[in-house]
């Protein structure tokens, strides 16, 4: 639309202004009416799209539910028998390795064993010479004793004996020869 | 000097001391107070012993009444009774002095030479002697024959 300077004097600008106005307005008002019901329509046509997305997603994802859990039922068994063939494994580590400290530990066990037997036996010689040299000092001290006491004894019964049967005169005779027997040793020689 | 008429009554080493001291008493007498030297001696001496200084003073031609001759003569008689050697003899009992003089004239016969006895006691030799003379010493008791015996 153009508008000149000749037609302003014919027409009033203002009166113009506003049927342009008017008829921009119904202009805007029909195209938005159009608008609007064309976006019904989109809005429309979205919603069953939306309605049969969802739908669709729906049964995809039942499908793929499904399909997951056929999977997953097929796939378990599997994954039950690796872990537990994991588990077997360790075991089988575990009770190999036991097996191996338990015979460890019996070797020690026999070993201490067979040292403590050695150092009580060793003990047991010791203490045994022990007190076998001790009994062997024993016997003989006490054999030493006996045969003091019995030369003691003998000694003094045989003195009394010959002490009670001596004479004065077998006293003197006795003493001349001690003195005959002096001399012939050497006694008085000067 | 000649000792024998005094040595023949000396058997043991006890004699010779009893005399010796018996003897001092003689000499103190002759420098104090008056009488003979007979009565001097008398008074000091046993008997035996009197009678044998007299007949050694005669002997020995020592005037009686010279103090400091008869002084002299003692002393050296005394020096000469310790000069006789003495035998030590341990035996078993306690002997009598006529048992003690017998084993001295045995002692002498042995010998022949005057020897003083000086005599211990001691039961546990039970018999026998025990002599010790000049530094030796020999055991022939019955004691120690048992011992060896033992």
């Amino acid at each position: 639309m153009s508008f000149s300077l000749k037609d302003d004097k014919k027409h009033n600008p203002q009166k113009e202004a506003e049927k342009i106005v008017i008829k921009a307005q119904h202009k805007s008002e029909d195209l938005l009416v159009e608008a609007t019901k064309e976006a019904e329509i989109i809005i429309g046509q979205t919603k069953d799209f939306r309605n049969e997305l969802q739908s669709k997603m729906r049964d995809d994802i039942a499908y793929q539910t499904q399909q997951f859990a056929q999977s997953y039922q097929q796939f378990l068994p599997e994954i039950k028998k690796y872990y537990q063939q994991g588990i077997d494994a360790q075991l089988q580590a575990v009770k190999a390795q036991l097996d191996e400290a338990v015979v460890e530990i019996k070797n020690s066990l026999k070993t201490k064993v067979e040292e403590i037997q050695t150092l009580l036996k060793n003990q047991t010689i010791q203490e045994l010479t022990s007190v076998q040299n001790e009994l062997q000092a024993y016997k003989k001290q006490q054999m030493s004793e006996i045969d003091a006491k019995v030369r003691n004894t003998v000694k003094a019964a045989s003195l009394e004996v010959l002490g009670k049967s001596l004479s004065i005169s077998d006293h003197q005779e006795l003493i001349v020869q001690a003195i005959e027997k002096a001399k012939k040793d050497g006694i008085f020689v000067k | 000097m000649t000792l024998t008429p005094i040595t023949d009554l000396l058997v043991t080493k006890q004699d010779v001391e009893n005399l010796c001291l018996q003897l001092d008493r003689l000499i103190d007498s002759l420098m104090s107070g008056t009488g003979t030297f007979g009565d001097k001696s008398s008074d000091t001496l046993e008997p035996d012993y009197q009678a044998a200084i007299m007949m050694l003073i005669k002997t020995n031609n020592i005037d009686e009444s010279r103090n400091v001759a008869l002084n002299e003569f003692l002393n050296k008689l005394k020096s000469d009774l310790r000069l006789i050697p003495v035998l030590n003899i341990t035996v078993p009992v306690r002997l009598k002095k006529t048992v003690i003089h017998q084993i001295a004239g045995d002692l002498y016969h042995i010998l022949n030479e005057k020897m003083l006895l000086n005599v211990y006691v001691d039961e546990d030799i039970i018999g026998g002697a025990q002599i010790s003379f000049n530094g030796r010493f020999k055991d022939y008791s019955i004691r120690k024959d048992v011992e060896a015996h033992l």
